[in-house]
């Protein structure tokens, strides 16, 4: 495998979803090439960052709305 | 305010059962957990913070309202995303023509792309290992921990996701920002697993692009 097959398979490496010949022949070029562990290696931070973006919380404001409109709704069904 | 803990497939059903019955605490279990996450995407499509929360609201009385017709074929989760895309879509300024998630899907995962650009690489016709790095990736940062981790980098990464394509964004955010499994990204955007892997793979890697811009 070369470098530029590399880059593009690397998704499906991390996803499971490389038949086994192709996985073999990934890993193989990775023991290989520190570029592309390199590459590896930044993508994982990459994933780890954007899981970072998990952050925010619902307004408390908002949630005493919701909870009312709840309320309405049940008595409506009833 | 602290993030709910996630809710599982079990918790998912008793939730359901006791909002039918008309369970306030079930029912603000449910805001808890799953607002934060509903809120990310919302705010994906609208221009403002009050627009954003607003939708979030109408597809909570979306989901009250909808609760007799919803069969329990997908999870209660993928199921109240659906109805959060719908109100954000109707909403949004980006998407006026409501276009079906398959076929967006399908023509965003179509036609070239190279997740690094294709002069970093010796061309086919080297003398020696073509197709391997010309210009191979640096390292980031002397220190990772501390550049990586800090409020710009995660701007940079906010702002990339951002400008993706819509479903590249919407798999990018349900997959890693809130790790959803593949298969249920699949059935709230009606792709197959093929395109789902096409799509994270091209939202990915303009991320590591944008990051690899930021960083060296």
């Amino acid at each position: 495998m070369a470098c530029r097959e590399l880059v593009e398979r690397v998704t499906d490496h991390l996803e499971g979803a490389l038949p086994i010949e192709d996985r073999a022949r990934l890993e193989a070029h990775l023991a290989t090439c520190p570029h592309c562990r390199l590459y590896l290696e930044q993508m994982h931070t990459t994933l780890r960052l954007t899981g970072r973006l998990r952050d925010a919380d619902v307004p408390t404001e908002g949630r005493e709305e919701l909870l009312r409109a709840f309320r309405r709704w049940r008595d409506e069904q009833s | 305010m602290a993030t709910a803990p996630p809710i599982d497939d079990a918790e998912e059903r008793r939730l359901l059962q006791r909002l039918r019955a008309g369970d306030e605490a079930a029912f603000e279990r449910l805001v808890m957990a799953m607002s934060g996450a509903l809120l990310r995407v919302a705010r994906s499509y609208v221009p403002s913070e009050p627009v954003a929360e607003e939708v979030l609201q109408d597809t909570w009385l979306g989901v009250l309202n909808g609760l007799d017709r919803f069969e329990g074929r997908s999870s209660v989760r993928s199921w109240i995303f659906s109805i959060l895309l719908n109100q954000a879509r109707t909403r949004g300024e980006r998407e006026r023509r409501t276009v079906p998630f398959a076929t967006l899907g399908a023509r965003e995962a179509a036609g070239d792309f190279t997740a690094v650009d294709a002069d970093r690489f010796l061309p086919a016709d080297a003398a020696q290992w073509p197709h391997h790095w010309a210009t191979p990736p640096r390292r980031w940062s002397e220190s990772p921990e501390q550049a990586l981790e800090d409020a710009e980098t995660l701007a940079v990464v906010r702002a990339a996701i951002a400008e993706l394509p819509e479903i590249q964004r919407l798999t990018i955010t349900m997959r890693d920002l809130e790790g959803w499994p593949a298969e249920e990204v699949c059935d709230v955007l009606e792709l197959t697993q093929g395109n789902q892997r096409v799509l994270l793979h091209r939202a990915r890697s303009k991320v590591r692009a944008a990051l690899e811009r930021y960083l060296t």
